[in-house]
């Protein structure tokens, strides 16, 4: 599946037409079907591209297009319905005035008929763990209790690509692997579904099919994990880290040990340390 | 100046049907020095229990004692309390506008403290609300956002139209700038890049070295292992372990709290488990346990 979902070409913007650009001569393309990770230090640009891939932003300069067809402004609806962003505050998620009503909220704009809306609900609260809370406020929860519930609205709404803006950045560290699985277990439902985390856990982007990573409003480097992280000091003088396994394996190689290419997880590399 | 938590309940809705309990029978001692990380499920109560300690939530039975504050919701208790106590403590012990001077809170979310114009009165707030001149909050707050590696750039932004991460560094900035002696960070390193969270991290604990005390509530267990020196477990509203670091992920059945140990203790134990040749036990920080492999490995590789 090479089928381009999404592509920016040459996109810049600002907030303010006075403003200096956010970004820069954004080009980048992502295929149906990826797991792409969105990485960079704060205030690169992250939650502005994808508020401009959501159409929650206009651009004025460059190109858009999902699935082949222009973003603009009369098409703007029909294209949103496709795709959905849990954004990195929950609190600017909530509608309802209550977790079910919230969960429902996105079902009902797209006129699911009421029983299927239902166990939807049901469902979806049930997988992130928060069928127990569905008529409490969602103002009375904690901060991983609020992220879960801004998951399961987006999750239920069956569609084509997911932006997760540090969505899980609150969630302690099984919910973080629960939230990852429940997502793991869609695409492989559906490999068409396009999935687009922005994170600052390397671990996590580590995983992905590809790493975008900003500087600054510009792309900076955009390939696979494997190569991304491959530049330690680049990544480093824009205050990123790396995954662990790759900082253990260039720590050992500063030393002269080499370690075989194919070890990617820390289990392996135990294994292989103890040969 | 001691912390002390005496059995507190924390229960919301307390008069509705929908009432719940958030906080069910915590008792704690935090001395002077501390440098606390509190760690637990989601919806262990751990941010209802840190908003007790500046009086934001008052218990519903139990309570606070900071100095000469008793912090409590329960009106025939905290009469009990002060019934000895002398009218300026009575006093202080109203509305505890004084206490909120001695005990700074950095929300889980940064929208919920940010309310100024600009990034710069925002962080001076609280120097000018305690009573220091212009001149002085302005040289504290540009002191604390540099701390939190915002220049001057950001002084005249608004607060409201910056990325996660940098709402999260004035919100650090603005309980900074006040000079608390107790500092309590809720989720402080969420959001924040790497170069971020070391940087903020370090500047917590030079603080501490000063004699400040941190309580730094965390889901991130790398936090825990490089910076707490007690780390509290949490669950179901109730204090389950006080302990260090190292026993915490040595003894504690993490997975009981969905907690997880940090990836370099994760290694060292499957390096153990695979009859690693090496010494492991001395082995505290990451840099042991690569010098201990280069020990091992390397004179292999060399003979
Ligand atoms: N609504 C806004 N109006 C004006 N400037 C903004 C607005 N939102 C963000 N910015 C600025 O645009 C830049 C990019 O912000 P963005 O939110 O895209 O960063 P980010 O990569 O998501 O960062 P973080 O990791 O901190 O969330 C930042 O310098 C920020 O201050
Ligand atoms: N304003 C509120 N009204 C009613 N219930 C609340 C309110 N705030 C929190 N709760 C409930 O109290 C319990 C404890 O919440 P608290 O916010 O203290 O958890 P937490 O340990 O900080 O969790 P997290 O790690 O998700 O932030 C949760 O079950 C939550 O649903
Ligand atoms: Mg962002
Ligand atoms: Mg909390």
């Amino acid at each position: 599946m090479n089928k381009p979902i999404i592509e920016f070409k040459n996109i810049n913007f600002s907030y303010d037409q006075e403003d200096e650009l956010i970004l820069k001569n954004v080009c980048f393309s992502i295929n149906e079907g990826q797991y792409v990770c969105l990485i960079g230090h704060n205030g690169s640009g992250k939650s502005t591209i994808a508020k401009l891939l959501c159409g929650l932003l206009n651009y004025q300069d460059g190109e858009i297009l999902i699935n082949g067809i222009k973003l603009n402004d009369e098409n703007l609806e029909a294209l949103r319905k496709d795709i959905g962003i849990v954004f990195q505050n929950p609190d600017n998620q909530f509608i309802g005035s209550t977790v079910e009503d919230d969960i429902a909220f996105g079902l009902e704009n797209r006129c699911i008929e009421r029983e299927k809306m239902i166990s939807l609900v049901h469902d979806f609260s049930k997988r992130v763990g928060m069928e127990n809370f569905l008529s409490k406020q969602p103002e009375e929860l904690s901060g991983g209790q609020k992220q879960r519930v801004a998951i399961a609205g987006i999750l239920a709404l069956d569609l084509k690509i997911i932006i997760f803006d540090e969505a899980t950045s609150m969630l302690d560290p099984q919910g973080v692997e629960e939230i990852r699985k429940l997502v793991f277990d869609m695409r492989k439902k559906d490999p068409k579904l396009t999935f687009i985390s922005i994170t600052h856990d390397m671990e996590e982007a580590y995983l992905a099919d590809k790493v975008i990573c900003l500087k600054d409003g510009e792309v900076f480097l955009n390939d696979t994990p494997e190569n991304v992280f491959k530049h330690e000091e680049e990544l480093k003088s824009i205050g990123l880290g790396l995954p662990f396994i790759v900082k253990i394996k260039n720590d050992l190689l500063k030393h002269g040990i080499k370690i075989d290419e194919n070890i990617k997880n820390i289990e392996d590399l135990a294994g292989f340390l103890c040969k | 100046m001691q912390i002390k938590g005496f059995n507190i309940k924390y229960i919301y809705n307390e008069n509705s049907i929908d009432r719940s309990t958030a906080l069910n029978g915590v008792s704690f001692t935090f001395n002077q020095g501390d440098f606390i990380c509190i760690v637990g499920k989601t919806g262990s109560g751990k941010s209802t229990l840190v908003q007790t300690l500046n009086a934001l939530l008052l218990p519903s039975e139990g309570y606070v004692n900071i100095d000469e504050f008793f912090i409590t919701g329960n009106k025939k208790l905290k009469k009990e309390l002060l019934k000895k106590k002398d009218k300026k403590q009575k006093k202080d012990n109203k509305n505890y506008s004084n206490l909120r001077k001695k005990v700074g809170l950095v929300f889980q979310f940064p929208e919920y403290q940010l309310f100024s114009n600009s990034v710069i009165n925002d962080v001076m707030f609280g120097p000018l609300n305690f009573g220091f001149s212009k001149e002085e909050a302005k040289t504290m707050a540009i002191k604390a956002l540099s701390d939190v590696g915002l220049n001057e750039n950001y002084y005249e932004k608004s607060p409201f139209l910056l990325s996660g991460g940098e709402k999260r560094r004035v919100a650090i900035a603005g309980i900074l700038a006040s000079n608390p002696e107790v500092i309590v960070l809720d989720e402080p390193t969420a959001g924040l890049d790497n170069k971020g969270k070391v940087e903020i991290m370090k500047v917590l604990t030079t603080l501490n070295n000063l004699g400040k005390t941190l309580i730094v509530i965390t889901h991130d267990m790398s936090v825990v292992q490089n910076y707490a020196k007690t780390v509290i477990v949490m669950s179901e509203g109730k204090i389950v372990h006080k302990t260090i670091p190292d026993k915490l992920f040595d003894e504690v059945d993490l997975e009981e709290y969905s907690l997880e140990v940090p990836l370099f203790i994760k290694f060292k134990k499957l390096l153990k488990n695979n009859g690693f040749e090496g010494n492991l036990e001395k082995i505290s920080s990451y840099q042991d346990l690569i010098d201990e492999i280069i020990r091992i490995k390397g004179s292999k590789l060399n003979g």
